[in-house]
């Protein structure tokens, strides 16, 4: 286990050198930065400040300065925001991680009874239905589905707030707040359960499928086992044991900040924060995010592998 | 002898494929004594396995049992509630499969998938559930039980996993055990010392035992009470050594005389001629017609039916019928 | 042991009676039975049809600017409405819909030729050519493509590229950064194909390596590519329609259906005028779920697992 954990860990360092660079690359071709954009910095000042920046310094040499500073934990400085990229980052991800971490738990629970429900009637009109929804929402551009739900949910029924984080003006304290906070919660978590579940619950469905017809379920029922048990014991775990895998696939999108979905709805965000900072040309910031982001996805993939080899009494390793 | 523990009255079972209706279980009868151990035997396909799961009441969609009646003890199993049918699967019915490989859990323990029957219908507590599962494996001839216990199914062999197959159906103490080709998937070797369980296991506990096979040797071996099958109909049936000194029908002697004997070697194995028929196109006549070296006018124009004759053996064909000669 | 295979040719000899029928064909007749399949295939010809040939029967055209009859509702005559221009939307969404399906069809083309190509070479040279490919793939799969594409779709917008030119450059950017997955899939295939005899066979004859992998390796991964290349076509129309919904992608004066849509963004527009944005939505929706059901039901036909559950 030890072993395998630091070959992986040891994996991971020429990818993310790799993602580095091609990160780095693409904003060395921004040809705007926060300084030329910003019109009411003097000539005098903007020089200046680029030289503090090192944004006068060849792109290689500026590469190795941002890379050093990175690996010590320093992504730069946000221009937009006036502190460091970590500190944007910090303030934000939570905000993201709300909603997210509420979608998630809502998406897996509801995948994981349509997708068995789906697999146990399969062909049925249920089955039929069930299908033809969960493709519906996964073929849905997350923007539209957003909008449609604001325009006939929020604005028309008037049914949840349209966007924002809370009630503006409100001095809301204890529990009202976060009652107010919940209900600014709602449509964005619908959303993104919406456009998660789809693919979800198409995989328990399949995993199910296959599962249903091994061999030991139907020793399962030989030996007089309930349906239900059989179903939810027998081989719900071993659709859930591979489903473990995605769930370490998953980490980025827990903190990756929905981008799309939050500035549809002004949620305050990592992700509108990075669609914003995107018309500042704050690109420590954007390019920050973006190596945290892979980072992430990275790390996920080893959480992966490794849940896997945990649970998985096959696979588990020595 | 004693009573009769199961008995088949004109079963039929169906499967609604995309290509057509496949009769494979085609209104078939015999029944199992107690503690006696009847063979089913047969070329694949023929039904014998639909026959079990008919028994058990766990026939897989796309098939459905249309007909007939499965007495358990005087009983109709296929009038009963689910509830219980599942009362009587793995306690009082148990079945045993052929691919010890794939048919228990990977992911639960030994320990939990013996336990489990015990648990439902015996109600015992965990720790006593864990007490007899271990005799369990011992008795199933298993060394370190209590080691074994805690074990998944991927660190066992495959014969160790079919003791434990066996160890699972025997744990409620079944009055008959369905052993669908226990053997077919394992080891030469292996092979026998399962038949050896299975034997002892049977004078022990006087279980009946509907073994379903296609191999002779083991029918030779087990067997108290043969049925022929072909293409979903039982076309004979008789006690072994009857049928061994006197097969009737052609099929099943084509059968035996594929049998390899070691006294006289002979150049080529006899092999029956021509294929199983195709199971959606049978008409109204005798279903071996084509294969059969007698085949008689009438054998294409009227099924015969299954007749008894001397010495319990009952065999389906026009050579013994006056409408034959 | 003696057993009952009574005659070892009956395998062999059954043969015959089942008509023979190609993967090929055994894959369509599977996919004819999903009714979602083929509600699918009849959605995507129907958009076709409408938008490449659907404008040639519309009575308007897209010059035709009158501001005066701008923003109307849903009419007789403009059965889509009119926007602020007062150009028919029904119109717009027909040719805005030719620029969408196209940017999802080189888009698909890009990425299932760079795909496909990377992943043959790197199954079947192995070694070090394997090794620097999957490497690229890793490094291509760690970095969040959403992000990745409003960043370059800033700097066009940057570069001031011309609107004209910048859907192919879209098109391309879409087809580049979503190649990795397939490629990943045809190695493992190629990989364990070229073990296979009828390889070494082609070994024996001293074909070029050219020959041996577009010969005799790829065309044996094509189920994989065509199941991947109609949900990737599905898949780049969705990506266009957010980058264009955000700007960054397809811009004005080209119609695309994600740039329609971003009139939306004025608040009057979104909540007075529904019939600006709603119709470039469900078309989009229409279209990928569309794509999805084909999709899915031949990667069901041509999976031999799926197929024997049916």
């Amino acid at each position: 286990m030890k072993q395998f954990l630091i070959r992986r860990i040891l994996q991971m360092i020429p990818t993310l050198i790799g993602v580095s660079i091609i990160l780095f690359s693409v904003f060395s071709m921004v040809p705007g930065n926060f300084i030329d954009s910003n019109q009411t910095i003097s000539a005098e000042r903007a020089a200046e400040l680029k030289h503090i920046h090192g944004l006068d310094k060849p792109a290689t040499e500026r590469y190795f300065i941002w890379a050093s500073n990175a690996l010590k934990g320093d992504f730069g400085y946000s221009f937009q925001h006036k502190v460091d990229v970590t500190t944007v980052i910090d303030r934000y991800i939570w905000n993201s991680v709300l909603i997210a971490a509420f979608s998630m738990i809502f998406t897996w629970i509801i995948a994981i009874f349509i997708g068995v429900f789906s697999a146990v009637k399969k062909y049925s009109l249920y089955d039929g239905i069930i299908t033809f929804i969960v493709f519906g929402l996964m073929s849905l551009p997350s923007f539209f589905l957003g909008l449609l739900a604001i325009k006939f949910i929020a604005v028309d029924m008037g049914w949840a707030p349209v966007g924002g984080m809370y009630t503006t003006g409100s001095s809301a304290t204890g529990f009202a707040k976060v009652f107010d906070l919940l209900e600014h919660m709602i449509l964005p978590v619908t959303v993104l359960t919406a456009l998660g579940v789809g693919g979800l619950t198409r995989y328990f469905r399949t995993s199910m499928l296959d599962i249903i017809n091994q061999d030991y379920i139907r020793t399962a029922r030989a030996k007089g086992v309930k349906e239900s048990t059989v179903i939810f014991k027998h081989a719900l775990r071993n659709a859930l044991i591979p489903a473990i895998t995605l769930l370490g696939f998953e980490l980025p999108a827990l903190f990756s900040g929905a981008m799309i979905t939050e500035k549809i709805f002004n949620w305050p965000g990592i992700g509108r924060v990075y669609l914003d900072a995107l018309n500042y040309r704050d690109y420590f910031l954007l390019m920050g995010y973006l190596m945290f982001l892979s980072f992430l996805t990275v790390l996920g993939n080893l959480l992966a592998d490794t849940l896997y080899g945990l649970v998985d009494p096959r696979v588990r390793l020595k | 002898m004693s009573n009769n523990l199961i008995e088949f009255r004109n079963l039929r079972t169906n499967f609604y494929t995309g290509s057509g209706v496949v009769k494979a279980v085609n209104d078939v009868s015999f029944s199992i004594r107690e503690g006696e151990t009847l063979c089913v035997v047969g070329e694949s396909g023929c039904g014998k396995s639909v026959t079990a799961m008919s028994l058990m009441r766990l026939v897989a969609t796309p098939g459905k049992i249309v007909g007939g009646e499965i007495l358990y003890k005087g009983e109709d199993l296929l009038k009963l509630k689910e509830r219980e049918m599942r009362y009587l699967r793995g306690n009082e019915i148990a079945m045993i499969f052929q691919d010890p490989m794939s048919s228990l859990n990977p992911v639960l323990t030994i320990g939990h998938q013996i336990a489990e029957p015990l648990r439902i219908h015996k109600k015992l507590s965990k720790q006593e559930a864990k007490k007899k599962s271990i005799e369990l494996i011992e008795l199933v001839g298993i060394p370190r039980a209590a080691k074994i216990y805690d074990s998944y199914p991927h660190e066992l062999s495959g014969g160790m996993r079919q003791r434990i197959m066996i160890a699972i159906a025997l744990s409620c103490d079944p009055k008959l055990l369905i052993a669908d080709e226990p053997t077919t998937a394992l080891d030469v070797t292996i092979q026998a010392q399962i038949l050896d369980l299975m034997r002892d296991i049977k004078k022990e506990f006087n279980t009946a035992i509907m073994m379903i096979t296609h191999d002779l040797g083991v029918v030779a071996e087990m067997a108290d009470h043969v049925v022929v099958m072909y293409a979903g109909k039982v076309i004979e049936e008789a006690p072994v050594h009857e049928l061994f000194n006197n097969p009737k029908h052609p099929y099943t002697q084509g059968l035996l005389k594929a049998k390899p004997v070691i006294s006289n070697r002979q150049d080529r194995l006899y092999t029956i001629p021509g294929q199983v028929p195709n199971p959606v196109e049978l008409g109204e006549n005798c279903y071996f017609n084509d294969r059969c070296e007698h085949c008689m006018e009438i054998c294409v124009q009227k099924q015969p039916d299954l007749n008894i004759y001397d010495n319990k053996h009952k065999a389906a064909c026009w050579l013994y019928e006056k409408e034959g000669k | 042991m003696s057993q009952v295979t009574a005659n070892p040719n009956v395998t062999t000899a059954a043969e015959p009676k089942v008509k023979s029928a190609s993967p090929w064909v055994l894959a369509f007749r599977q996919v004819r039975q999903s009714k979602l399949a083929i509600f699918g295939i009849v959605m995507l010809l129907l958009m076709f049809l409408i938008c490449f040939f659907g404008p040639f029967f519309s009575p308007y055209t897209i010059d035709t600017l009158n501001i005066r009859n701008g923003n109307k509702a849903p009419s007789a005559a403009h059965w889509l409405g009119t926007d602020n221009l007062g150009r028919d939307i029904l119109l717009r969404v027909m040719l805005a819909g030719r620029i969408s399906l196209l940017v999802g069809f080189v888009a698909m083309m890009v990425s299932v030729s760079i795909g496909s190509l990377l992943g043959a070479i790197a199954g079947f040279y192995r070694g070090w050519v394997d090794t620097i490919i999957m490497r690229i793939i890793d490094i291509m799969m760690s970095i969040p493509s959403l992000p990745l594409l409003i960043i370059l779709g800033s700097i066009l917008s940057d570069w001031k590229i011309p609107p004209s030119e910048r859907i192919y450059i879209v098109m391309f950017m879409l087809g580049i950064l979503s190649w990795p997955g397939l490629a990943r899939l045809v190695r493992g295939q190629i990989l364990s194909l070229r073990e296979q005899e009828f390889m070494q066979a082609a070994e024996s004859l001293g074909l070029r390596d050219s020959k041996k992998i577009f010969r005799h390796l790829l065309p044996n991964t094509i189920p994989i590519i065509i199941v991947n290349a109609t949900l990737a076509v599905g898949g780049a129309i969705l990506m266009e329609s957010v980058l264009s919904y955000l700007g960054l992608g397809v811009v004005p004066p080209t119609p695309s259906w994600g740039n329609m849509i971003s009139a939306a963004n004025n608040l009057i527009d979104f909540q007075k005028r529904p019939w600006l944005w709603i119709p470039p939505g469900v078309c989009v929706f229409i279209t990928v779920m569309s794509f999805n059901f084909v999709g899915d039901a031949l990667r069901d036909a041509f999976d031999p697992k799926s197929k024997s559950k049916r």
